[in-house]
């Protein structure tokens, strides 16, 4: 267990690494002259004043040295100050990562349950109709964008009954309410949308299961269904879910982004398209390695929690 | 002793290819008689194809005239769809909004295509620490999610023309980033399924037998095992077709897509076009429906061909 969580550390760095070179070229990778592109919408920028922000920004340093430092400044959390706005990253990023997350962990709960419940419903009514009726719910939920629903969301009711979605965002400070209220309908919208693989895999999962032997001896015990439900063919039916988690939130923080569009959310979504039209490579470069960085642990996690929950598995 | 034979037989007079043709037309006719929502989804998907193909016969008129009808004119008979901000003929947008998205679509799948089978065969076949090095390429590719990794790349090339390509039409910069970055998200995240159906091919008895006759390790990658992970492949690659479609779209909504010259679902759903919306509401319902519908056809037809490509489900 201990050699496998080991394992599984070392195996992340790697990845780590890559993610890192990766962000790291972003801003090198621009073809042509990088400061020269984001000079031009400032014609009156002389040639001496490109020289002085390119040692600013030290790009007239041999790349190697660049990297060092960057990697270096990164792990002090040090991820380099906007060229425009000379403010740091890092602060930028740290006021809005928190609102992400939180609408991203609100939209995976929502998920699943909504998809949990449906997919363990849809198993022990296998082929009935409430089943079809699920499992077309997910098929619809998958194939119409959240975006679409959003946009809906945000125009009709408002045609219709004179009513929208809070579209200002509340603070925490300012009522906790009112701050749950504003995240729910984004948060609910990109939870539907996600249902459809968690319900496949809870009622595939729990078909298998249902058929197993322990199940079969519960029932004759004479336990309702129920129990048997619940306190048997369930515990077993979601180990494999858990590991759908990890994927549900890489989904979900693409998701916050868009939603963020849409429902004037001050998160790291309006913060990353804004900076990709103002060519500030910089805030760009920050924002996707603090993305990569927690998908990275969020996945390291689960699988050490599925590790953990699943005493079956051995690992070498 | 005569089955071998006709076997024989059938190799010399290459009915193996036949044969291999049979079982794509037998898997159709699978679709046809016990899929019904497959059959729906394949209908949706020819719909969308057709409009991609015929564009210019099917809508009543270009989609850029501007003043093809009055401003903001609700759906009616002359415009089935109603009109935009600028008296385009919605419709016509929608029509040749198919034509985009299925053409880049298509494209980066092929795209993704190439790269997944490359990687796949490559680290499934060849093993060792070639195998070690693209699967540690694929963890960290599979750190970024989707949305992330496409805007990353987006913004590098955003303000950068590459010099050769025609600066309108389907095969300028802005597009070929789109199809490029789609087709690598898609090709590199699938390599995975591939390398583990060619792992398990690969210990197969069958080519052991076609290693032990003297075939070499190309041979064995393009005779013996690309035919067996072909199902496997048109399956991902037609879901993939409507993933692509959907990425597409969001990057046009978001105004980093397909340039706003060219009509396409995302882009009538941009930015730019939202601030219409609450006086023109027909201008989100037309697009956002298309879209919707296009990418469930081939999530459906994608679901069925799984069901009905791959023998180990066959009962």
């Amino acid at each position: 267990m201990q050699r496998y969580i080991i394992r599984r550390v070392v195996l992340a760095i790697p990845t780590v690494f890559l993610v890192v070179a990766f962000t790291f070229s972003i801003v090198r990778l621009v073809p042509g002259d990088v400061v020269q592109i984001m000079m031009s919408e400032r014609p009156y920028a002389t040639a001496a004043d490109m020289e002085a922000m390119r040692r600013d920004l030290g790009l007239d340093r041999p790349i190697p040295a660049q990297f060092v430092s960057y990697v270096g400044d990164a792990l002090r959390g040090d991820l380099g100050e906007s060229p425009w706005t000379q403010r740091s990253v890092t602060s930028e990023i740290k006021g809005r990562l928190p609102i992400t997350l939180e609408l991203g962990v609100y939209s995976v709960l929502i998920g699943l349950l909504i998809a949990i419940p449906i997919g363990i419903v849809a198993a022990i009514r296998q082929d009935t109709m409430l089943d079809y009726v699920a499992r077309s719910f997910a098929i619809f939920a998958l194939s119409v964008p959240y975006f679409v629903t959003a946009l809906a969301l945000v125009i009709f009711p408002v045609i219709w009954f004179g009513w929208a979605p809070p579209l200002k965002y509340v603070g925490w400070n300012e009522g906790p309410v009112a701050h749950l209220y504003f995240f729910f309908w984004p948060a609910l919208l990109l939870g539907i949308n996600s249902t459809g693989s968690v319900m496949r895999t809870t009622r595939t999962m729990m078909l298998e299961v249902m058929r197993q032997d322990y199940i079969r001896t519960a029932e004759s015990k004479g336990l309702t269904e129920r129990a048997v439900v619940l306190r048997h063919a369930m515990k077993n039916a979601m180990i494999p879910v858990v590991t759908l988690i990890g994927l549900q939130v890489g989904f979900a923080i693409s998701g916050t982004l868009i939603m963020e569009q849409i429902f004037n959310i001050p998160g790291m979504g309006r913060y990353f398209i804004g900076a990709i039209f103002s060519r500030d490579y910089w805030s760009v470069q920050g924002v996707v390695l603090v993305l990569a960085i927690v998908v990275v642990s969020v996945n390291l996690l689960v699988d050490l929690m599925y590790s953990v929950m699943d005493p079956r598995i051995r690992y070498g | 002793m005569s089955n071998v034979t006709g076997a024989a037989q059938g190799i010399a007079t290459g009915e193996v290819g036949g044969r291999h043709r049979s079982l794509y037309r037998d898997a159709f006719i699978r679709l046809l008689k016990g899929k019904p929502l497959g059959v729906v989804g394949l209908a949706i998907v020819l719909v969308f194809i057709a409009f991609a193909v015929f564009a210019p016969m099917i809508a009543p008129s270009d989609p850029n005239e501007l003043a093809a009808g009055p401003r903001f004119s609700s759906p009616s008979f002359s415009h089935p769809m109603g009109t935009d901000n600028l008296g385009r003929d919605v419709f016509s947008r929608v029509v040749w909004g198919a034509r985009i998205s299925i053409t880049i679509g298509m494209i980066a799948v092929v795209a993704g295509t190439v790269i997944a089978l490359s990687i796949g065969l490559a680290s499934g076949f060849i093993g060792g620490w070639v195998d070690s090095i693209f699967q540690r390429v694929v963890d960290a590719f599979m750190a970024f999610p989707g949305l992330v990794f496409i805007l990353a790349v987006v913004s590098v090339f955003h303000q950068y023309k590459i010099p050769f390509l025609p600066a309108t039409g389907i095969i300028r910069t802005e597009n070929i980033v789109l199809m490029a970055t789609i087709g690598t998200l898609l090709g590199v995240g699938a390599s995975r399924v591939i390398r583990s159906n060619v792992l398990s091919l690969a210990a197969t008895t069958y080519v052991d037998a076609a290693r032990a006759l003297g075939a070499g390790p190309m041979r064995l990658m393009l005779v013996h095992i690309l035919p067996n992970i072909l199902p496997l492949t048109i399956t991902l690659a037609t879901l993939w077709l409507g993933a692509a479609i959907l990425l597409e779209a969001t990057l046009s909504f978001l105004g980093l897509g397909v340039p706003p010259d060219v009509p396409t679902w995302g882009g009538m759903l941009s930015r730019e076009a939202r601030q219409w919306m609450d006086r023109a509401p027909w201008l989100l319902i037309s697009p956002g429906i298309a879209l919707s519908l296009a990418v469930f056809g081939f999530n459906m037809l994608g679901d069925a061909l799984r069901d009905v490509l791959d023998p180990r489900l066959r009962s």
